[in-house]
């Protein structure tokens, strides 16, 4: 659908009439009530106001074309544009209208709005173009004054830059900031554009070493915007060597010190605390292979055998020596202990360890292994207890074959698939991570 | 029930009402249309706001906090006594102190607003100041950005048509909006600004000087002495015009220094480089010339510097104007803007398109140059028309990747990390090779300039809904709760008798800060006044009130603080 059928126009140049027309259909098409039909809306009315504008351009280029090719199409703007100008279609070309003759006229813009010169040119005389339109009359002799602060200025700033050994420190910079000309728009451009061609041509010579250290270049960045007009200055010097020359602003991070610096009073100021969350998840998580798993599970086993079971054992055994039964028995009361106390103990810690902060078992922890969910965070407790549940319940029927299907599954076991939880490799994501970086 | 503007300022605050005939500005409990945003707690725990709590930010600095606004939407928090608070909660006790003053005004209760933040707020700011209502109990029924707030006022007032340049400089923020006034639409070009440009930071211009002059440092001077120094400067910087002559006291040392209005050009000429950036910018953004703008706006105290007048001057070949009080403008502009959502009586009927100062992105794996960090890549272009709702399909960046982190950013730097980060959003996606698996991003920009991300899963079609996690200064659910209880549990200067206080605050600071025969005369001034108040004849205090007020009128020329 084009832009005159959503405005409800017949194609005009009019820019007033697409005002008119956009304004009356807003009042029932709201922003706020209606988001969809409003950003057609607007983009129909950008369109046509810039379909105007071209069509104005053409005009002026050549009236005798754009107003014989327009009459045949589009009357009513024709009858607008024989009319005399008027201030009521303020989107017409200065040119058009009877303005104050000491306007500029549109297309000669100034050079402190930033449209890139032609690369071909030397950068410098731009600015003193520029003055001549921003104060229509300039007087000569402060023009002079102003071009001859700027080459002194330069001078200075080159200085610093040539100084051998320690490299001018921040602090040396701040008599620009200090000059009163700096205020001035096309003055200020100029400089800040010479600046930045020295600095390029010298991280060429330097071959790719940063001319400035960040310090400075953050205090100069201040000052003439690089940053902000990175594009229009890539326009001009090439994107390399922007990126040579003010890589050190990328590196650098900005502080608290903005922030706290406007603050009055309160007797002290805390920072946000570090998240405890804030551990990064890696991109890529791994399962754990079968054999690792088996090892996190004799080392939990081993850990409970030496706390719970030894003890007890030993005990055992020493009651026994003392009433005088023999030893024969000493192997097997170990084994009916451990599937007594060991056991269930590796169990019940399972449910609360692995549905805990550190989402493992002691043994599992050692290894950088973690339980999770399918959306890899830790289990609900619940969650957990169907976990343990899946996993007596499928390696106590049928055990055997689980472990040769298991064999068979890259760590995604049959327990897990059961109850839908993940045991994630996180030592070895991690590490992966940060190989890759 | 009315809604009410709010203009909630990082050194003065305002409210106003739509009354059918125009906008009526709201007295606070002392009589004054602008509440300074101020806050402290005295010796016994309870909390004021305002000129009193201000009185005080000299002699109990440790107990009285004011400019907290430039702390929103960060994580900081401020010690005052022995409590601890945020800057969202710093800046719910001025709403709260507000909203009891409409209240008292209009007779009725008061639960919801308008309020008005920068343009250039980013949205943790945004979100903060929306839970600083909650915790007042004010619902905001719409956040307007300060310079579209002072257009209304002006577009209603002057009822002129055009292209307007609005530049809003504070005590904290510096927003310059483009906006554009025709048939009763008022449509926001572009908008661009600065978050830690104000009034504040010409003052610390100053101070910074000054202290490298006598070779000194902030960290060496004690809290009580630095606030003097500042307050010498805020004064100093409002009677620039001729030279002044001030006594400072630097810990032992005491120094003459002259502040002349060169000496503060120099001093302030970095600031003012900072101010023309943003105005380049959004006239950059809007691709016009500064010909083409028909009227330079003036909003914010700070507006009042002739050397900022000055250098807006040049940049446009002509003065700005500000017809209307720069301090209330944008209260009253709040106050309309709840008008027109009320339909109130009376109000032509305008409608309001804005933009979103910021682009709004993520950040994507850069393959050029990892060391530097992710790429940003923009979702919603800056200068979008809001409300917007845009789609991105982002995939898989590594083999067997099984998780998606999409990471929320607002800024214009091409690196990730350099622009405001405003949360993630985590979400699972199944294995396969890079590249095979995708996730479709929406980013949707209110009317408030509030963001919402949702993400679909391609391959699995689940869809998450603004999960966005970590954002910073917000406050989850509970400790929403936690922080009413926390606040509902403190306890307020009562609204009457405010104004006795805030003259024995005064008093105070005057005794403090004078020395022998006129600080025995502050001491006996002081202890009349407190006397009458204990004899509790409202008619008697009032006569005392006066006369108390003449009198430290008399000792210092001028009461701006
Ligand atoms: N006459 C003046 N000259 C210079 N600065 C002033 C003057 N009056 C007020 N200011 C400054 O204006 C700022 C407050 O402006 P205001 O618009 O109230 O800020 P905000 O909206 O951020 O609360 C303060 O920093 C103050 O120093
Ligand atoms: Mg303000």
């Amino acid at each position: 659908m084009g832009p005159w059928h959503v405005l409800g126009l017949e194609a005009t140049g009019d820019t007033r009439a697409i005002k008119r027309a956009y304004a009356r259909l807003l009042k029932s098409t709201r922003p706020d009530e209606h988001p969809r039909q409003f950003q057609a809306l607007h983009a129909a009315y950008k369109r046509a106001l810039s379909l105007a504008e071209q069509h104005a351009r053409a005009a002026d280029a050549g009236p005798e074309t754009a107003t014989g090719e327009q009459a045949e199409r589009k009357p009513v703007a024709t009858a607008a544009e024989t009319l005399p100008p008027s201030p009521e279609r303020p989107e017409w070309p200065a040119s058009v209208v009877p303005d104050d003759p000491l306007v500029a006229p549109e297309e000669s813009e100034p050079a402190f709005l930033d449209q890139p010169p032609p690369p071909a040119r030397d950068p410098e005389p731009a600015w003193t173009a520029a003055r001549e339109l921003e104060e229509r009359e300039p007087e000569e002799d402060e023009r002079l004054a102003a071009s001859r602060e700027h080459e002194r200025l330069l001078i200075q700033c080159q200085a610093l830059l040539d100084r051998e050994g320690q490299p001018a420190a921040e602090t040396e910079w701040r008599f620009l900031a200090s000059n009163p000309w700096m205020l001035d728009s096309a003055f200020h451009h100029g400089l800040g554009d010479a600046l930045m061609a020295r600095l390029v041509e010298r991280s060429r010579q330097q071959e790719g070493t940063p001319p400035l250290d960040a310090a400075t270049l953050g205090y100069l960045n201040s000052l003439f915007d690089w940053e902000g007009r990175r594009g229009l200055l890539a326009a001009r010097f090439g994107d390399a060597a922007m990126e040579r020359v003010l890589a050190p602003l990328d590196a650098s991070s900005s502080g608290d010190q903005a922030l706290l610096r406007g603050l009055r009073g309160g007797k002290e100021t805390v920072p946000p605390a570090r998240q405890a969350n804030a551990e990064p998840k890696p991109e890529t998580l791994y399962f754990t292979g079968m054999t690792l798993r088996m090892v996190a599970l004799v080392i939990d086993l081993l850990v409970l055998a030496a706390l719970l079971v030894m003890p007890i054992w030993v005990v055992s055994i020493m009651v026994a020596d003392f009433n005088g039964t023999g030893g024969d028995i000493r192997i097997e009361s170990f084994m009916s202990f451990f599937l007594v106390l060991a056991v269930p103990a590796y169990l019940l810690m399972a449910l609360v360890m692995e549905a805990g902060p550190r989402q493992a078992t002691p043994g599992k922890r050692m290894l950088g292994l973690r339980v999770t969910n399918r959306e890899f965070q830790r289990l609900p407790f619940l969650h957990n207890l169907w976990r343990v549940i899946a996993f007596v319940v499928v390696n106590a029927l049928t055990s055997k074959v689980v472990i040769l299907v298991n064999l068979f599954l890259k760590g995604y076991l049959l327990h897990d698939r059961v109850s839908r939880s993940y045991v994630i490799n996180w030592a070895r994501s991690q590490r992966e991570e940060k190989d890759a970086k | 029930m009315a809604i009410v503007g709010i203009d909630l300022g990082t050194t003065n605050s305002a409210c106003g009402v739509w009354t059918g005939q125009g906008v009526e500005l709201i007295s606070n409990r002392l009589g004054d249309v602008l509440t300074p945003s101020v806050v402290g707690v005295d010796a016994s725990g309870e909390i004021m706001v305002g000129r009193t709590a201000r009185q005080r930010l000299i002699h109990h600095s440790d107990r009285t906090v004011a400019a907290f606004k430039r702390l929103m939407g960060t994580d900081h928090k401020v010690t005052l006594g022995n409590q601890r608070f945020s800057a969202t909660e710093l800046s719910s006790l001025v709403l709260r102190s507000l909203k009891e003053d409409a209240e008292a005004h209009l007779g009725e209760p008061v639960t919801e607003a308008v309020i008005s933040v920068p343009a250039y707020f980013n949205d943790n700011q945004r979100h903060a100041t929306k839970q600083a209502a909650e915790l007042a109990g004010l619902t905001v029924r719409r956040l307007i950005n300060e310079p579209t707030a002072a257009a209304m006022a002006y577009g209603l007032h002057e009822k002129q048509e055009g292209l307007f340049l609005i530049l809003d400089l504070g005590g904290g923020t510096f927003d310059v909006s483009l906006l554009e006034f025709f048939d009763g639409v008022m449509e926001v070009h572009a908008s661009a600004g600065d978050n830690f440009l104000g009034g504040e930071d010409f003052v610390d211009a100053m101070i910074d000087d000054v202290l490298a002059r006598h070779e000194l440092s902030r960290d060496s001077l004690p809290a009580s002495v630095m606030q003097n120094l500042y307050l010498q400067m805020e004064g100093a910087k409002r009677r620039l015009g001729n030279t002044q002559t001030l006594t400072l006291k630097l810990g032992d040392r005491e120094v003459i220094h002259e502040v002349t209005p060169e000496w503060f050009a120099g001093v302030v000429t970095p600031l003012l480089l900072r101010v023309k950036h943003p105005i380049e910018r959004a006239l950059r953004d809007a691709s016009l010339h500064p010909d083409k703008v028909d009227d330079v706006v003036l909003v914010g105290g700070s507006t009042r510097l002739a050397l900022f007048r000055s250098t807006v001057g040049k940049m446009f070949g002509r003065l700005p104007s500000c017809h209307l009080d720069p301090d209330t403008v944008v209260a009253m502009g709040a106050a309309i803007q709840a008008g027109l959502l009320e339909r109130g009586e009376g109000l032509d009927d305008v409608v309001l398109t804005d933009v979103c100062p910021y682009t709004l992105g993520t950040g994507v794996v850069n393959e050029d140059n990892p060391k530097l960090g992710d790429y940003f890549l923009p979702i919603i272009e800056r200068n979008s028309v809001v409300p917007i709702s845009v789609e991105r399909q982002l995939s898989t960046a590594s083999d067997n990747q099984t998780k998606m982190k999409i990471l929320i950013y607002q800024g214009e730097n091409r690196l990730v990390e350099k622009n405001v980060y405003l949360g993630e959003l985590g979400v699972a996606v199944p294995k396969g090779p890079r590249g095979q698996e995708s996730v479709t991003v929406r980013y949707s920009y209110d009317m408030n300039g509030l963001l919402e991300v949702d993400v679909k899963v391609e391959s699995t079609g689940k869809t998450y809904y603004q999960l966005i996690e970590h954002t910073p200064g917000a406050l989850s659910e509970d400790d929403k709760a936690r922080s009413l209880e926390r606040l509902a549990a403190l306890k307020f200067h009562p609204r009457d008798g405010e104004e006795n206080r805030a003259l024995l605050a005064r008093g105070e600071r005057l005794y403090e800060s004078s020395l022998g025969e006129r600080r025995e005369w502050v001491a006996d001034l002081m202890g009349r006044f407190e006397q009458v108040l204990d004899r509790q004849n409202p008619l008697d205090i009032a006569r005392a009130q006066k006369k108390f007020r003449e009198a430290l009128d008399s000792l210092e020329g001028e009461d701006w603080f």
